[in-house]
């Protein structure tokens, strides 16, 4: 079952089409990552989903409901982070808990949730003075409670230092271990290749890419480089390495080669390399970045623009 | 509905930001203050008279101060993704604000009441506890009618300087309304040649909150008579009704429409 889908979502705002005919399917227990740079469409997509915006065209569900129709029973099922929020300064962190628990009927221990989300000993402190992190920490816990389906986290790592954002990434996935599909949207993307078991990269409103991170690498070209390190580099080593298929690119430094392909097996390269009667002293691989691959993508779009 | 849950959240709010507290402090001292002129002598003003009067004037005020911005804050600030992200609907929204704002400005008044009474028992004036009883409880329709009346001008903004102006703006016009109605008589005399009988223009001014307040109190026979029009004195609550009702739904459809 889907636990999202969007078909043929367009959204307008005035002269400006946030969103484009936008088709979107995330199954249900899955951890998606919605990638895309600012001003892509991922919150309008996420608002869509939450009943904050109508959409100008295009049906969108959650959990098999109407994402508008059936907005309330979405939420009941929903834990959501949302972009843009602010907390009520004159609240506690407690007070903000029991208002969701409340809200959902649910049976949670803020104490508990506080705990999750690293901030126990704010429970009784008023979050207008928290900080942007804490304030996120909050929201997370806020979408915690009910043990929700699924998790809706709209770019949840901001504000947060480096632990706080490896915590996230914890949660999300417990999360997930419990049953829960967790839609989030982010522009950090360790975070994302991290936890993530499908990624959608949205530009300019539509999405350009939907895939696992092994398929977008490969799907965009991006390839794999190898750093080979011979006894004796000669011209018969670079030919013999250029002539594997799959190889798009050969350069010589001293006694190393530096070969990109884009699918050919690094046990091929070597085999060539051994081939000509060369010793292979060390070789290293590294794969193309997912900064690299979110660019090929978003690039290109671009100028396709 | 879930509209309690989220009124209780806004009360706690208000509660926790004090200026209930000195609202309520000032009132009582404000109400113990007219009080103590008016228990003087031999034939004090009735408390129930003094109550109906002095609040015709604090409650509406309070109502709107205490509404006025509670729509396009929540918005504008980003606070309304944090309810809305929970099972709560727009309406159910929209009505606890809107409860809140009641409570708040009922607490208020009940403060200002206290102090009436208190003072009454200091000078030893009649308290008469029972007819203050029907008082009240138009004091209530009376905030209601301003709180949703001022929820459906504001429920689509996103200023709240503009909030305020509206808020306030319809406060005024409710106060004077009667200026408004004679002006638009006019204007109909003297363009259209359409003259609006006196009966007519007394019956449109009671429908405004204060007058329609005002010509509900007149049937308790306090001595508070507002215009005389076609509505009956006890019409004065069906108005305050349909300001509160009509006001409220008019609100939450109205905002029941916006993106966010």
């Amino acid at each position: 079952m889907s636990a999202i889908e969007l078909s043929g979502v367009t959204k307008q705002f005035g002269d400006v089409t946030a969103l484009h005919d936008l088709d979107l399917e995330v199954q249900d227990g899955e951890i998606y990552g919605f990638l895309g740079p600012n001003g892509a469409g991922k919150s309008t997509t996420i608002d869509i989903l939450l009943d904050f915006v109508r959409p100008t065209s295009g049906r969108a569900s959650v959990l098999g409901m109407d994402a508008q129709d059936d907005s309330l029973a979405i939420r009941q099922r929903t834990g959501v982070l949302p972009d843009g929020f602010h907390v009520y300064d004159r609240l506690t962190a407690r007070q903000h808990l029991e208002f969701a628990i409340e809200s959902k009927n649910a049976t949670d221990d803020p104490d508990e949730l506080l705990e999750r989300v690293g901030i126990p000993d704010a429970a009784d402190r008023k979050a207008g003075g928290f900080s942007k992190g804490m304030a996120q920490r909050l929201a997370l816990a806020v979408a915690l409670v009910g043990e929700p389906d699924l998790i809706i986290l709209d770019e949840p790592s901001t504000g947060l230092d480096p632990n706080g954002a490896r915590e996230m990434r914890e949660i999300i996935k417990e999360e997930a271990a419990r049953g829960a599909t967790v839609f989030f949207s982010s522009h950090i993307l360790e975070q994302v290749e991290a936890v993530c078991d499908r990624v959608g990269i949205l530009q300019n409103g539509e999405l350009v890419a939907e895939d696992t991170i092994r398929g977008l690498r490969d799907a965009a070209g991006t390839g794999t480089t190898l750093r080979v390190t011979v006894d004796v580099l000669t011209d018969d080593v670079l030919v013999a390495v250029r002539d594997v298929p799959g190889v798009t690119d050969v350069t010589a430094d001293g006694d190393t080669l530096t070969v990109r392909t884009e699918s050919a097996a690094k046990t091929d390269v070597l085999d060539a390399v051994e081939g000509t009667g060369a010793d292979v002293v060390d070789f290293s691989t590294e794969e193309a970045s997912l900064d690299d691959v979110f660019a090929a993508y978003t690039d290109e779009e671009v100028a396709r623009a | 509905m879930t509209w309690p849950v989220v009124a209780r959240r806004d009360l706690r709010e208000l509660l926790a930001e004090k200026t209930l507290y000195y609202f309520c402090a000032l009132f009582a001292l404000v109400g113990g203050g007219v009080a103590s002129i008016a228990a003087r002598g031999q034939a004090p003003t009735r408390l129930s008279h003094l109550v109906a009067l002095l609040f015709l004037f604090a409650t509406p005020p309070l109502a709107v101060t205490f509404v006025q911005q509670a729509i396009p804050r929540s918005v504008t600030t980003g606070r309304i993704r944090l309810t809305l992200s929970l099972p709560h609907s727009r309406a159910a929204f929209v009505a606890g604000v809107g409860a809140a704002a009641v409570v708040a400005a009922l607490a208020v008044t009940a403060a200002g009441v206290l102090g009436a009474v208190a003072m009454y028992l200091v000078r030893g004036a009649p308290v008469d506890l029972l007819g203050l009883v029907p008082v009240l409880a138009l004091l209530v329709l009376l905030a209601a009618a301003f709180v949703g009346a001022t929820l459906a001008f504001t429920a689509r903004s996103r200023s709240t300087t503009l909030s305020v102006a509206t808020g306030y703006g319809f406060l005024l016009l409710a106060f004077f309304w009667p200026v408004a109605v004679s002006l638009s008589t006019v204007v109909l005399g003297s363009t259209v040649g359409v003259p609006v009988p006196g009966r007519m223009v007394n019956t449109v001014t009671q429908l405004s909150p204060v007058f329609a307040y005002q010509n509900a109190v007149s049937a308790l026979g306090l001595g508070i008579a507002g215009p005389v029009g076609h509505i009956p004195e006890w019409g004065g609550v069906v108005v305050l009704l349909a300001w509160a009702g009509l006001g409220y739904a008019l609100a939450a459809r109205r905002f029941g429409g916006i993106d966010l």
